[in-house]
């Protein structure tokens, strides 16, 4: 286990800067990263462009990547580097360089920079130099543009671009213990060897990825961070194809924030079992032929990604962005949901908020436990929505038409500028249903609607690219559920016509809540802006939505037989 | 299906006894069971030939800036690549496809990973997968290029898309894993901190790569081969910036079979300090103007050269596409250079004064023994590089077949040697240069001591003109006064007219050792030449780019800044 040690002092950012405390002193890294970063504020000037903020934000990180195909061993690798991010403002807080995408697609990324993994000041200082250098010059060109853009259109400013927040002096560093890249290799070895036993599949892999990271902030407001962000994932994942030569998939994935916290050698091989099972359930079954109109069931997996998918994407980046290509209005776009505080978002059975300080939720730990957001700023508990209603938004640094001031809810990855997420999303459902009842709900509402069956989908896909008519993936695993019971695989279906509506349209929820850990998406569709989160949710049972059988043309089987299949 | 072997072999085929080896024998199984059910599983696209090349690399870098580590690595990792042809010698699925469905090189081959275990239903269950997508694809591209063929015009070249080769065994123990590389971090550190000097600096950096190979080839002829290599390379570079915009680096780099062959460190820091300095008058240096005239090449860069502007226009397969230039596919036996040079190209060659070559290897990438390919001689054009593709000037392979992993072997360059038979000190050539001046009545004219490969287009959509990236420059004048560094020089011209106007050859020797680019992916190669006199080359002036210099000084040469001195 960790031993944390928190140091926490607030001050207003309008009080002189705080004065520096011991282990600021004698880290390694801050000394000639805060001498670099005043040197920088001071220094550097451009037709009297001055900077008025400078960020540095600098990863530690040790990556292990091991992977493990049929039980033998296929990748292992691993690096140590560090990676250096600047986030440079000019102008003013009431009117910066950022917030505003240019007519060339560019204006919304900090400048990053890989920099010696080992300490020395003068390395360090180097490459701060030049990475501060670029990302002035690309600020003052940016800022310069969206002057120019502003005076064209005569707009008048509505928001600013950087609000006040509070200055924490934190240090939570971790002593967590490295992952030992033989016990992971031991790991997948035996993982992927499970699906070995199944003739009927193509292929089976089981890998470990470890991003050992430890991250240091510090800015000219006076914080100054340094915390362990490490972060582990298991991916265990088999593919095959059905009879009618579609091509099949099943995958999990797990996460930890600590090598010991890992899943265990047996725990896999479960999993594995399970997927495989999965994987010949699918391919035996017919494919869909016609469309289903009817209530959904999502249990699981699926309804920790159906929350995500409408709910933390409905209130992500809540701040308009300054287009100067009005064309680019569609891919910037604020989540959905955002505009509409006071209005209802979500079933009346439903309540929500996102706390990002919760580090576990019954025995879980939280993937998205992010107690300090990516500027620096503490976070907090935000009630986003009360009874169906919105009330509140995820929040940072630059505000929304009608929420301000930030709540600690700013994250992205190193190359993309933080923009307002949920962390760790809480869903609080009213009059919850056992299991076996909310599965007799779901088929009492299909028989009202005269439908044989109605649909269970236990895991939904996280690419969302699919399905261009919907805002929900497709489902990699569903069924049809039986008045009697019994249930049948159902595959080739994907949403259709599914809009943040269905959130409106849950009529039922299970008593139970459960912790969903995942990677979150970006915003704006990006696909490189992943950062850990979760969900804790329980089953949701939504009335109506369609589902449509998935158009594509199979793949021809193989000519031969699999060596798996073939050995006798 | 009984492959066809050719008795006229034109040497045995290389053979060693072959111990057991669970990659080949698994890779061999799943071979044999692929050929024989999908030879006739279409009898409308016969698969006559299958080949399977496993490649294993243990890598570990490292690197140093400014006296600290930057970057440390370590993994293993495989990949196979699967070449299935379908059709016949005569015509099969490698065709070129010239009318409307023509899309340009299509390089790919089907390759993925491969287990690093040895665990033979994994190993075949790899194979099996990129098997069949390789087999589908050829099917595919073979019935679009026998389409193809029927409804175009006919082709200048109709040699046969593949060659009878002798299939060859081989097999050798494993080399070992690449060492940590212990005393090689502080080396680093030392030799990356000196560049902590110099003002003008804006980046610099010291690498080390070590990797091991082992490669296993099997084939529907019959081969198999089990072989490898290792190889460690240095490379230090560095950076600097002009007050006009322009960006200079001056790098070098080695590459030998084992960290112990390095030069000793004292060698490698005079090198950098070299390095620096030539770098720090290049930055003072008057920008490049357009230039007509005589210009030596010093020893490595004319190897360059010669790689860029000869070498690529050699390799067979060029000769054939009706898309390339066709340079010299009806040259055999005209003048292409001064007569007192010749060319050639030697796979087997592995070291040439006390230098090791980096394009050297045994085997190529389909199999066939890297063989000597005599390319020009006495001045006139006599081959060309050959891999498995005829031509209709060349039948067979000679050993020249490369590719990295996903990509399609085509002819490549491996160990190009120039050769003079006539030569004058190297010494004198300044002073030829400065008689060539007068003579044209120039007051001056160029030293290339140090170039960099570039872009060379061979198709015949765009003009026959090549680039490559002069990187230090001197001015030489012709009334002896002392030589002067330019920078931003780009050369232009066409090929063919440069290469006759050289005029005499140095009796030094250079030797580059580097990586390849083309359409087959990024292979080894070295190649050396002696100082070169031309009497006419045509310069241009670089492309400048348009960043500013840093607005601050580099922190350690910041007078304000305290307790950074280096």
């Amino acid at each position: 286990m960790r031993a944390a040690v928190l140091a926490l002092f607030l001050a207003s950012a309008a009080a002189a800067a705080t004065p520096p405390t011991a282990w600021v002193a004698a880290d390694p890294v801050f000394p000639p990263l805060i001498a670099e970063l005043e040197r920088s504020m001071s220094g550097l000037a451009l037709e009297d462009v001055r900077p008025y903020y400078l960020a540095y934000k600098i990863v530690d990180q040790r990556r292990v990547i091991v992977e493990a195909s049929l039980g033998a061993l296929k990748t292992s690798y691993e690096d140590r580097r560090r990676l250096a991010g600047a986030d440079l403002r000019v102008g003013s807080a009431a009117f910066d360089n950022t917030d505003f995408i240019g007519a060339d697609g560019g204006g919304h990324a900090p400048f990053t920079i890989q920099v010696p993994y080992e300490d020395g000041p003068l390395s360090l200082r180097h490459a701060l130099w030049w990475l501060s250098d670029a990302a002035f010059k690309s600020a003052h060109q940016r800022w310069s543009q969206k002057d120019a853009f502003r005076r064209a259109k005569n707009r008048p400013e509505l928001l600013p671009d950087l609000t006040p927040a509070p200055v924490a002096v934190v240090d939570a560093l971790g002593t967590s213990a490295a992952l030992a890249r033989s016990r992971a290799e031991a790991d997948v070895r035996r993982a992927s060897a499970v699906f070995a036993k199944y003739p009927a599949l193509h292929g089976g892999r089981a890998a470990v990825y470890a991003w050992e990271d430890t991250v240091r902030f510090a800015d000219s407001e006076g914080r100054r961070q340094r915390r362990d962000a490490a972060r582990f994932q298991v991916v265990l994942v088999a593919w095959t194809q059905a009879p009618d030569g579609t091509a099949l998939s099943q995958e999990r994935k797990l996460y930890a924030r600590g090598a010991a916290d890992l899943p265990s050698s047996e725990f896999l091989s479960a999993q594995a079992r399970e997927l495989a099972g999965e994987l010949a359930a699918l391919s035996a079954a017919p494919a869909m032929e016609r469309p289903y109109i009817g209530p959904v069931l999502f249990e699981g997996q699926a309804a920790g990604e159906f929350f995500n998918q409408l709910l933390a994407h409905g209130l992500e980046a809540p701040r308009e962005l300054w287009l100067e290509d009005e064309s680019q209005r569609h891919t910037y776009a604020p989540g959905p949901l955002t505009g509409r505080l006071e209005l209802r978002v979500a079933s009346p059975l439903l309540s929500a908020y996102d706390d990002p300080t919760q580090a576990a939720f019954a025995g879980t730990a939280l993937n998205g436990y992010a107690p300090l957001d990516d500027e620096g700023v503490p976070a907090r508990r935000v009630d986003l929505v009360e009874k169906g209603i919105l009330k509140d938004l995820p929040l940072g640094r630059t505000p929304a038409r009608e929420r301000s001031g930030s709540n600690g809810h700013s994250r992205a990855s190193l190359e993309h500028l933080p923009t307002p997420r949920t962390a760790c999303l809480f869903i609080e459902a009213a009059g919850g249903l056992s299991g076996p009842a909310l599965r007799a709900e779901l088929n009492r509402r299909a028989a009202e609607l005269g439908l044989p069956f109605g649909v269970v989908v236990r895991r939904l896909a996280a690419d969302i690219s699919v399905s261009p008519g919907s805002l929900l993936a497709a489902p990699l695993y569903a069924v049809k559920l039986y008045p009697d019971g019994r249930e049948e695989p159902l595959r080739g279906a994907v949403f259709d016509e599914v809009g943040t509506r269905a959130l409106r349209d849950v009529v039922a929820a299970g008593s139970e809540r459960r912790a969903y850990n995942f990677e979150q998406g970006g915003p704006y569709g990006s696909d490189d802006d992943n950062v850990p989160a979760s969900v804790v949710h329980p089953d949701a049972l939504v009335s109506e939505l369609v589902l449509v059988p998935l158009e594509r043309e199979p793949d021809r089987l193989p000519y031969l037989p699999s060596p798996l299949a073939a050995r006798k | 299906m009984l492959a066809v072997l050719l008795a006229a072999a034109l040497l045995p085929s290389s053979s060693r006894a072959q111990p057991p080896d669970p990659v080949l024998d698994a890779l061999s199984a799943e071979l044999r069971r692929s050929v024989k059910g999908l030879r006739m599983a279409e009898p409308g696209t016969p698969l006559y030939y299958l080949s399977y090349q496993a490649v294993e690399t243990r890598a570990r870098s490292l690197s140093a800036i400014l006296g600290s580590l930057h970057e440390e690595s370590e993994g293993v990792s495989r990949t196979l690549d699967v070449d299935a042809r379908v059709g016949s010698r005569a015509l099969d699925n490698t065709h070129q496809i010239k009318g409307a469905e023509s899309a340009g090189h299509e390089d790919a081959s089907a390759a993925g990973e491969l287990p690093v275990d040895d665990e033979p239903r994994a190993l075949r269950q790899a194979a099996w997968e990129l098997t069949d997508r390789a087999f589908k694809e050829a099917q595919s591209r073979y019935t679009k290029a026998a389409a193809d063929k029927a409804v175009t015009a006919d082709e200048a070249d109709d040699s046969a898309d593949f060659s009878a080769e002798a299939p060859q065994r081989w097999s050798e123990p494993a080399l070992p894993a690449p060492p940590d590389p212990g005393p090689w971090r502080d080396r680093l550190r030392r030799l990356s901190s000196g560049a902590a000097r110099y003002p003008f600096l804006v980046g610099s950096n010291a690498a080390l790569s070590l990797e091991t190979r082992r490669r296993w080839f099997a084939d529907s002829d019959g081969a198999a081969l089990a072989d490898g290599d290792a190889v460690v390379r240095l490379d230090v570079a560095l950076t600097a910036r002009t007050t006009g915009g322009m960006e200079l680096d001056r790098s070098a780099s080695w590459s030998e079979p084992s960290l112990d062959r390095l030069p000793p460190e004292e060698e490698l820091a005079a090198v950098l300090t070299r390095l620096a300095e030539e770098l720090g008058e290049l930055v003072r240096a008057p920008d490049a103007v357009p230039y007509q005239g005589p210009a030596v090449f010093g020893s490595t860069a004319a190897a360059v050269l010669f790689h860029e502007i000869l070498g690529h226009r050699l390799e067979g397969h060029r000769q054939k596409l009706e898309s390339e230039g066709q340079t010299f596919a009806k040259k055999l036996g005209q003048p292409v250079t001064a007569e007192f040079l010749s060319v050639y190209d030697d796979p087997s060659l592995r070291a040439l004064g006390g230098r090791a070559l980096s394009g050297a290897y045994r085997f190529d990438d389909e199999g066939q023994p890297g063989r000597r390919a005599q390319l020009v001689k006495d001045g006139r054009l006599t081959g060309f590089l050959m891999s498995r593709a005829p031509i209709a000037a060349a039948p067979r392979s000679n050993g020249h077949g490369r590719r990295s992993s996903g990509r399609r072997a085509v002819a490549r360059m491996a160990n190009l040697v120039v050769e003079a038979s006539r030569t004058v000190p190297a010494k004198d050539l300044r002073a030829l240069l400065r008689a060539e001046l007068k003579r044209q009545d120039k007051p001056w004219g160029l030293w290339f001591e140090d170039i960099e490969g570039g872009y060379t287009t061979t198709t015949r959509d765009a003009n026959q003109a090549f680039e490559v990236q002069p990187k230090l420059v001197y001015r030489v004048w012709a009334d002896g006064r002392p030589d002067e560094p330019v920078h931003g020089v780009d050369i232009v011209g066409t090929p063919l007219a440069s290469f006759m106007k050289i005029v005499a050859a140095g009796d030094d020797l250079g030797v580059f050792n580097g990586v390849c680019g083309a359409e087959s992916g990024w292979v080894p190669v070295s190649a050396s030449a002696p100082s070169l006199l031309f009497s006419e080359i045509e310069v241009e002036k670089g492309r400048k780019d348009a960043e500013r210099p840093p607005l601050l000084p580099a922190p350690h040469h910041d007078p304000r800044v305290k307790g950074l001195r280096p």
